[in-house]
């Protein structure tokens, strides 16, 4: 293991000849490119809950957009690549939401941006033209890496696919392990040669995995990411559940 | 008089059929005659509905002549109002009332719901959910101002609950709009009477006058002629409110099966099945039979056992539990109406008035935990007002013994449990302002004075009510609006109305339904068929091609997807799990409790000399309970000593798990968990050490390597003191995630979170959001925000049963401390001690451990004899 880049809590991994940082601030790091990928960042999220009534309060976006302009100086990249599920909804689009992302953009004018269209991004639109970010469709590649949105786990019929390489990267499920009683905690799956990253937005709930066997997990447990058997999460998990009994 | 000429037409419709009308039902007409008020407050069973749907009619406004809604009849399931319909349907006819009466409930469908918006029937039957509902539509006044009279049926059933706030705050509406109403409510048997129906009635909203903060009127004496309903106190207004209780029905007979033998060293689940052949020669016997337990996963147990045993009653046993679908449900009800079946398992589900005729017996499985329950149940047997009713109570556990022989004296002084209202829920207030917002508009000040004259908002403080205004209007306090929110906005005239957005005021009407709708999942089969729905907590613990009981079969599940839980019947011989919903494990109430003390009480400390046991049964002779019980008290007490009322028993015990302390409050098993929490945090305080806790409905149990030093009574004082107790306990059991679990129902009554879509499109997923997520925001970005505040109070009241605990930390302070040091487990202390060891060991290897702990204390016990 190498020293975490630029100071940033990271684990290092290689997965299909490929080496990674998973960092513990929800992104992977591909050194060789200086490229931080991240995903499901869902700005505007909390406008679209307001504006269809629900009285959430704002704070989030900023909250999210801090961290990225953080980490991103922090390992000083050159490229910022986000797996789908940029924007939210259409309805979270407001003059507000678009000038937080403006001014976040304009404080890191060398970083190059790009969008992999997410299922969200579908239906929100693509970036206003101002952000200067380049939208590309799923399924494209990035020197050894595939890009997606959603993972390519499952089948229609919600069978296992099982793909081959090259090493997949994707967002979209938001995965997480109960690594406690009533503790659960974001974190990365693979499985099948696609690596899957947690949600960047904290204003997002991780879905519980239940990882096979073969498949590799790690939880983030700030300030560290940590590899766990999926063995160690079944008995987490089950422990979880004896707990529950009571 | 006027009420005895208006009764006329009433006598005649009971002298057609051969009947003569109930004191309690004439009484209760004389109210209506009188224009009064009032709670009908007695057992099942005595006529209670004619009592107030014949007043009802009776004295609306002369018919034909009255056009739109005369009598609106709430009722807290939804399940009970199409045969509601069909019970006050049937005397109008004869009564040549030509009325009609329909339902409005969740499901009725739209174009009934908007005829009826145009056209109100003379009655309409519904729940106070969709009572709120229609309260949210601008016409809500003019549909609703004919209203003369409201009944709220089974309105114990309510009380304790938001449902019940929501319907105290509908009331509320209704008075100021008809100052005449009428307003009756019908309870089974509570043992807070004259607060249930302060609850119920409010006051009228002529006083606005502030009352005093120091806490709620005193409730008044107990009073049966309408002279004596003004209640004592001044602030709530002297109307004429009357309290009706019914006759008093004969104690049940209450018959305790018991085993060949009680083990000394009882835990919990022993005896589990070993009285199966005794209950299978009751159900033998001719008639229908209803089989209560106290869980779901009980209920799927005894059923599973019973069809196994008695393959030849395929087809007459039948399951029926709040999870299961309402077809497969109503197929058991229906079955029990016609006596097709011979035995339906059951468990609370069935506790409602759903109607169906008397059964011919009774069983209960495990501790009756109220006397109220026991009684309820016992109820479903023998229906006629005269009756005696029976029920046979099955032990799953030796000391549960001592909890009938406890009931039955109970039951013989009256001492039944109150059911409290919920005091000032803020959820459910924003939520109602909303739909006051949306039902025409609000003036604040008024609507201020409207919501105080509630019993659930007496003494809201203006300053409350002002960060509900804002939050409703702006989401946060006014200094920092949420931007884009608006629920309700002000109108130039200075009205407050419902947003102009559609979508808002929708979304509000489908999240008013929602006040009781957990995460819950549907259970079907792959191909389609569904079976019931199961709390979301337990399939998320399941992984697929795990195999458990539900609905009365083996399941496999195959996977989750879209809040459906897709399965596959598994072989009969797959090793399963039945499922453990939430709610399961309710604690014993404070009065069975105290009952059981006292039974202690008699026994000791001179039942042991020869004399036998003091507790007698109704004809003087020991109660065979008791006797059964002796051997393990006389242990008890041979070993360590009996509790009892005036004295909290301690035992201390050295083994080579270490020391352990056990204490029995006898205050229930939710009250010890907290308790035990509560002891071992300032324990840790003092003296780091890890300490392991037990409860169980009667004591707890503290462990640790280290020697717990409480000899000193400053030591005790210091442990059971009540200051910082709240912080205390939330530092200790986690509070911040028993929080989030709490705000699950909050953020839904509030409208925090939308829920309930029917075929949630895409646009409506994108507003997906779990309440988990939104109490991390708020306590991040609106920490002030009262939602919160009220969060940390139902943590307190509901999860840690706050004032019972510390009533019950108060009672352990007043009595005397008997402290013994007995050499092994005592029978009392056992299946605490076995709880414990069960979370660290599988299931097989737990039971024989258990067993052969048991044996070798036994045998111990069995030499010094």
């Amino acid at each position: 293991m190498t020293a975490p880049p630029q100071g940033r809590r990271a684990l290092e991994v290689e997965l299909h000849g490929v080496r990674l940082h998973l960092l513990a601030g929800r992104g992977v790091w591909l050194p060789e490119t200086r490229t931080l990928f991240i995903a499901d960042l869902h700005a505007g999220k909390d406008e679209a809950l307001r504006a269809a009534g629900m009285p959430i309060p704002p704070g989030v976006l900023a909250s999210d957009l801090g961290r990225l302009l953080d980490m991103v100086t922090g390992l000083g990249a050159g490229r910022l690549i986000v797996l789908g599920d940029f924007l939210h909804a259409r309805r979270g689009r407001t003059p507000g939401v678009e000038a937080q992302l403006l001014e976040w953009r304009s404080g890191l004018p060398g970083l190059q941006v790009v969008v992999v269209r997410g299922n969200h991004d579908r239906s929100a639109g693509d970036p206003s033209p101002e952000l200067g970010i380049q939208v590309v469709p799923e399924g494209v590649r990035e020197g050894p890496l595939l890009l997606r949105h959603e993972p390519p786990l499952r089948d229609e019929e919600g069978a296992e696919l099982d793909s081959p390489p090259p090493l997949t990267l994707a967002g979209h499920l938001h995965p997480a392990w109960r690594i406690g009683p009533g503790v659960r905690t974001p974190g990365f799956w693979y499985r099948s040669s696609t690596l899957v990253l947690p949600a960047f937005s904290e204003f997002t709930s991780g879905v519980l995995v239940d990882p096979a066997p073969k498949d590799r997990c790690w939880a983030i447990a700030p300030p560290e990411v940590v590899e766990f058997s999926p063995t160690a999460v079944a008995r987490l998990a089950s422990r979880a559940r004896g707990t529950h009994a009571g | 008089m006027n009420g005895s000429v208006a009764t006329r037409s009433l006598d005649g419709w009971f002298a057609a059929r051969g009947w003569t009308p109930s004191d309690l039902q004439r009484r209760a007409w004389k109210g209506f005659a009188e224009g009064r008020s009032g709670l009908i407050h007695a057992p099942t069973g005595v006529g209670k509905t004619l009592a107030a749907w014949g007043g009802a009619v009776e004295y609306a406004p002369r018919y034909p002549e009255h056009e739109g809604l005369a009598v609106l009849w709430l009722t807290p399931l939804r399940a009970l109002a199409r045969d509601t319909v069909q019970n006050l349907q049937r005397p109008l006819h004869d009564l040549d009332v030509p009325w009609r009466v329909e339902a409005r409930i969740g499901d009725t469908s739209s174009t009934k719901k908007a005829r009826q918006r145009t056209s109100m029937p003379h009655g309409l039957v519904t729940t106070p959910e969709s009572l709120s509902v229609l309260m949210s539509y601008p016409e809500a006044r003019s549909l609703l101002t004919g209203v003369h009279a409201v009944v709220v049926d089974e309105w114990h059933e309510l009380i304790g609950s938001k449902r019940g706030t929501q319907t105290e705050l509908a009331l509320a509406r209704l008075r100021r709009w008809i100052p005449a109403l009428r307003i009756w409510g019908l309870s089974a048997t509570l043992g807070n009477a004259e607060e249930a129906m302060a609850t119920l009635l409010g006051r009228s909203g002529a006083d606005p006058a502030m009352e005093s903060p120091a806490g709620p009127a005193p409730a008044g004496p107990a009073m049966d002629s309408p002279t004596a309903g003004a209640l004592a106190d001044p602030p709530m207004d002297p109307p004429d409110h009357v309290l009706l209780r019914g006759p008093d029905r004969p104690d049940p007979e209450i018959v305790t099966l018991l085993p060949e033998r009680l083990d000394r060293f009882p835990w919990h689940g022993h005896i589990g099945l070993a009285l199966l052949p005794k209950v299978l020669t009751e159900l033998e016997k001719p008639g229908t039979a209803l089989l209560f337990t106290n869980t779901r996963a009980q209920s799927e147990r005894w059923h599973e056992a019973i069809v196994a045993a008695r393959p030849d009653w395929e087809g007459q046993v039948a399951l029926h539990h709040g999870s299961l679908s309402r077809a497969v449900r109503e197929a058991a009800e229906a079955g029990l109406a016609d006596g097709t079946l011979r035995c339906v398992v059951a468990t609370s589900s069935l506790d409602l008035g759903i109607d169906f005729g008397p059964v011919d017996r009774v069983v209960q499985v495990g501790s009756p935990k109220g006397i109220a329950r026991l009684l309820q149940r016992a109820g479903r047997s023998g229906h006629t007002p005269d009756g005696r009713s029976k029920i046979l109570c099955v032990p799953t556990q030796a000391i549960e013994v001592a909890e009938f022989a406890a009931a039955r004296r109970a039951v013989a002084e009256r001492r039944i449990e109150p059911r409290t209202p919920v005091d000032r829920p803020l959820d459910v207030l924003v939520q109602h302002m909303v739909t006051v917002a949306a039902g025409g508009g609000f003036d604040p000040d008024a609507l201020f004075d409207e919501v105080r004259t509630s019993h659930a908002y007496r003494n809201l403080e203006p300053e409350t009510w002002r960060w509900c205004l804002d939050f409703v209007r702006n989401g946060g306090d006014a200094l920092r609006a949420y931007e884009r929110f608006a629920r309700v906005r002000v109108r130039d005239d200075g009205r407050w109305v419902a947003s102009s957005d559609r979508t808002v005021v929708r979304n509000h009407r489908m999240s008013i339904g929602t006040i009781t709708s957990d995460g819950q999942l549907t259970v079907q089969f792959l191909k389609g068929g569904r079976l019931g729905t199961v709390e979301e907590s337990f399939l998320a613990r399941l992984s697929p091609g795990d195999v458990f009981t539900f609905a009365g079969r083996r399941l496999r599940l195959v996977r989750i997807r879209d809040m459906k839980a897709y399965v596959r019947l598994a072989g009969r011989r797959a090793a399963s799990v039945v499922p453990k919903w939430t709610g399961g494990r309710m604690p014993i109430s404070s009065e069975l409790g105290e009952a059981l003390l006292d039974v202690f009480d008699r026994m000791a400390p001179d039942g042991f000399d020869g004399t036998g046991p003091g507790d007698t049964a109704d004809n003087g002779a020991p109660s065979p309970e008791l006797a059964a019980l002796t051997p393990l008290l006389e242990l008890q007490h041979r070993w360590s000593a009996l509790p009892g009322s005036g004295r909290l028993l301690v035992e201390r015990i050295r083994t080579r798990e270490g020391s352990h302390l056990f204490l029995y409050p006898f205050l229930g098993r939710r009250v010890h968990d907290g308790l035990s929490a509560l002891l071992a945090h300032r324990i840790a305080k003092e003296t780091p050490a890890t300490i392991h806790i037990s409860a169980n409905d009667y004591g707890l149990e503290l462990v640790s390597s280290a020697e717990i030093d409480l000899d000193s009574d400053e030591a005790w004082s210091r442990l059971l003191c009540a200051d910082t107790l709240e912080v205390d306990l939330l530092e200790s059991l986690n509070g911040a995630e028993l929080g989030k679990r709490q705000f699950r129902e909050i953020a839904r009554v509030a409208g925090l979170v939308l829920q309930g879509f029917p075929g949630r499109s895409k646009s409506t997923k994108a507003l997906q959001v779990s309440s988990g997520l939104i109490y991390e925001v708020l306590e991040r970005y609106d920490p002030d925000n009262l939602l919160l505040d009220q969060t940390r109070t139902e943590v307190l009241r509901r999860e840690i049963e706050f004032a019972r605990l510390r009533e019950g930390l108060l009672s352990l302070q007043r009595r005397t401390r008997l402290l013994t040091s007995p050499l092994r487990l005592t029978p009392l202390a056992f299946p605490i001690w076995a709880e414990r060891i069960q979370a660290h060991l599988s299931t097989e290897s737990w039971v024989d451990r258990v067993r052969r702990t048991a044996e070798r204390l036994e045998a111990a016990a069995g030499v010094e004899a």
